[in-house]
C-alpha cells in the first residue's frame, strides 16, 4: 500500500525503512504510515469520490424531504479532516455533492408540485450533467492540482504573510 | 516587495537544515528539530514543506547513492539556497519587530 500511495517518495519511504531497522516501534513505524496515506493527493481524490458516492446514495435511500439533515451531516463530519487539509477539494467536492442531489429532489419536487413541469426538469438535467461531469473531474482536478498547484497548500497555524 | 515570510513551520525546517550543514536528509532533520526544538513532527510533515519550500526555490536537493539498511532506497539531502537563507533573515527581523517594544515580555526573552 505504502508503495502505491508513495510513488515518488522513495527517499521518504527510505527513511521510514532506516528508522524502523535502527529500532523505532511499531507503533511509529505504522504513525508515519499514516500520515503519508492521509497526506496523498491519492487518498484525498479516493475520499472526495466516497463522501460523494455516499451522498448519492443517502439522497437515494432517504427522499427528498428527509434527505436534507442526514447529507448535511454526513458530508460535514466525513470532509471536516479534508477540510484541514485541503479546502479548495472541499469546496470542489461539496459543489459535486450538490449539483448531484439537488436534481433529485427537483425532479421529485416537478411531479409534486406541477405534474412535470418541463423547465423545472431541464433544470434537473442539466444540473444531472454538471453533477455527473463534476464526481468526474473531482479527483482528477484533485490529483492534478495537487503537486503544485493551489490544493497543494496546507493549512497554516502561524504565518506572517507573504508578499 | 521581494521579502519572503515563512511559516513557523517552514522556519523550523529551514534552521533544521542550517544547523545540521551537508548531511541534511529527512531523518536528520527530524531528529535536530526533536533534540533542539523539542518537538516531534511526522516524516510527511517534513517531506511536504521540503518539497513546498523547493517549489519556491529556497532549498535545493540531491540524491545519495542507495544503501542496504534503506531497502536500496537514496538519501535525499537539502540544502538551503541564498534566496532561502535571505528568507530566514527576514522572517527573523521580522519577528525581532514584532517583540520588540512588549511590555508583557520585557525580561520573558531567555
Amino acid at each position: 500500500m505504502i508503495k502505491l500511495i508513495g510513488r515518488g517518495k522513495d527517499a521518504l519511504i527510505g527513511d521510514l525503512e532506516e528508522q524502523y531497522r535502527a529500532g523505532r516501534s511499531a507503533r511509529w513505524y505504522w504513525l508515519q504510515v499514516a500520515a503519508i496515506v492521509v497526506r496523498s493527493r491519492r487518498f484525498h481524490a479516493a475520499v472526495a469520490v466516497a463522501a460523494s458516492m455516499a451522498t448519492i446514495a443517502t439522497a437515494g435511500w432517504w427522499g427528498p424531504t428527509r434527505f436534507a439533515v442526514p447529507v448535511l451531516l454526513g458530508v460535514t463530519l466525513s470532509s471536516w479532516k479534508l477540510w484541514r487539509l485541503h479546502r479548495t477539494s472541499l469546496v470542489l467536492l461539496y459543489a459535486t455533492s450538490v449539483a448531484l442531489v439537488l436534481p433529485h429532489w427537483m425532479m421529485d419536487a416537478s411531479v409534486v408540485m406541477s405534474g412535470g413541469d418541463r423547465v423545472f426538469w431541464a433544470i434537473a438535467r442539466v444540473l444531472a450533467g454538471y453533477g455527473i461531469v463534476g464526481i468526474l473531474l473531482v479527483p482528477f482536478l484533485i490529483l492534478r492540482l495537487g503537486r503544485s498547484g493551489p490544493l497543494s497548500e496546507p493549512p497554516v497555524s502561524l504565518s506572517l504573510g507573504r508578499s | 516587495m521581494d521579502r519572503q515570510f515563512l511559516t513557523d513551520f517552514e522556519l523550523i525546517i529551514l534552521l533544521a537544515v542550517l544547523r545540521v550543514g551537508d548531511s541534511a536528509y529527512g531523518v536528520s532533520i527530524a531528529n535536530e528539530i526533536e533534540k533542539t526544538g523539542g518537538r516531534t513532527v511526522l516524516l510527511a510533515a517534513i517531506y511536504t514543506a521540503l518539497d513546498r519550500l523547493e517549489e519556491n526555490g529556497l532549498v535545493s536537493s540531491s540524491y545519495g547513492d542507495p544503501t542496504p539498511e534503506r531497502g536500496g532506497r537514496a538519501k535525499r539531502f537539502f540544502k538551503v539556497t541564498p534566496k532561502g537563507l535571505k528568507a530566514v533573515k527576514d522572517t527573523q527581523r521580522s519577528f525581532v519587530s514584532l517583540w520588540a517594544g512588549i511590555p508583557q515580555l520585557k525580561g520573558g526573552m531567555a
